[in-house]
């Protein structure tokens, strides 16, 4: 027990250190928000509070659930290996079950019906990460694979942002392309044989690039507390739009509320 | 024994805050945050100082990265002054009474770094519930 507060004593002693910059970063924001869900008959998943947990050393670093490793830092660039979990599944806990008369695929069913989504797995993946900032804003490429067998695929993406301050204000609007492998998309968002009924036809998703644009502006009321809003919007490719479980071509996701930088 | 402790805390969390003697003196600067980052990385800032003492005095403002007082009234029960200057890291200001310089009231201008050496600080994680 005493080791124990030793060593979280240790770890925090940097929040005490005056002027060096802490490995730490640990907000919490509150306010509401909302990520679209594109699932049929599925709700919206509602964001409450968004915490912010992260510790950056020299080589290793922990950023909100994501795992690097840093083997190069240099004037330019930045790049790590990387573990993280794909969240997709979050979408699929969030069906309501219900009776239709009609197909997904759009045929008309003799007898009402239970309309049953597939259950999908968290997947874990290990990639490269590279990052490279200048004037001209910031730039983000990430490859990774899955690594846990869950669905086999991998996803390639960048994402550009350029911040613009204006006193306390300050905006980061972005955007992003993601390509997606076919088994990839085919695990999330496909139908197997198996899974197949009268309500759910079998599907086979393809490989395609989701796209998507961003803004998150903050107002600082003081060195710690501020404003936050975000904004986000994807386009998704059109093999995942086509799928008989999902209804919609895109996901809005945005928040708005009071955060604190410990 | 822990009743007591948390009593104890509890009495001291809510002992009310007019139980104190009042200030004698009250300092206000405007603005009070500052922030830099890599495109302005100092801030150009044009301060209002305000003042206001129970009592008639004699009175200095100062802050803590000049020796020498920005402004000094005899005979004063309030003041107010402008400084204007470049930060880089926060800077306190003090009102002083008297030849002694006894301190009576500060007020503290922040200046808040979003800048960073480390870039991995502003990569972005993809989760379904990272909004922000």
């Amino acid at each position: 027990m005493r080791n124990l507060a030793v060593t979280i004593f240790v770890l925090f002693l940097p929040l005490l250190a005056k002027g060096a910059e802490s490995p730490w970063r640990l907000g919490m924001a509150l306010g509401y928000g909302e990520r679209g869900n594109p699932l049929v008959a599925s709700d919206d998943i509602p964001v409450v509070v968004d915490l912010d947990i992260a510790w950056f050393g020299k080589r290793f670093f922990f950023d909100n659930g994501d795992l690097g490793f840093t083997f190069h830092d240099g004037r330019r660039v930045t790049a790590s290996l990387v573990a993280r979990a794909r969240s997709d599944q979050v979408f699929f806990g969030r069906a309501n079950f219900e009776f239709v008369n009609i197909s997904l695929a759009g045929d008309a069913l003799e007898d009402d019906a239970p309309l049953e989504l597939p259950d999908r797995d968290f997947a874990g993946e290990l990639g490269f990460e590279v990052l490279a900032d200048g004037r001209w804003g910031f730039l983000q490429i990430n490859a990774f694979h899955d690594v846990t067998g869950v669905h086999d695929g991998y996803e390639v993406s960048l994402d550009y942002g350029i911040g613009l301050r204006s006193g306390r204000w300050y905006f980061e609007p972005g955007f992003r392309l993601a390509y997606k492998s076919a088994k990839l998309n085919d695990y999330y968002w496909g139908i197997r044989i198996d899974e197949s009924n009268p309500v759910l036809p079998t599907y086979e998703a393809g490989d395609g690039v989701n796209t998507g644009l961003r803004l998150n502006a903050s107002y600082h009321f003081s060195k710690r507390w501020a404003f936050r809003m975000a904004v986000d919007y994807e386009e998704l490719n059109d093999e995942i739009a086509a799928s008989p479980v999902v209804d919609r071509d895109n996901v809005v996701g945005y928040f708005a509320g009071i955060s604190i930088d410990f | 024994m822990q009743q007591t402790l948390f009593t104890l805390i509890a009495v001291l969390a809510f002992w009310p805050a007019g139980a104190a003697e009042p200030p004698s003196a009250n300092l206000t600067v405007k603005p009070v945050l500052c922030i830099v980052d890599e495109r302005t990385p100092t801030c150009d800032l044009s301060f209002v100082i305000a003042w206001q003492a129970l009592q008639l005095g004699y009175y200095c403002v100062l802050n803590d990265h000049d020796v020498e007082p920005l402004r000094c009234w005899a005979d004063s029960q309030s003041g107010r002054t402008t400084d204007s200057r470049k930060l880089t890291e926060s800077i306190e200001f003090r009102l002083e009474e008297g030849e002694a310089g006894m301190l009576v009231a500060t007020a503290t201008v922040d200046v808040l770094r979003k800048d960073s050496d480390d870039r991995r600080r502003r990569r972005r994680t993809r989760y379904v519930w990272d909004v922000l």
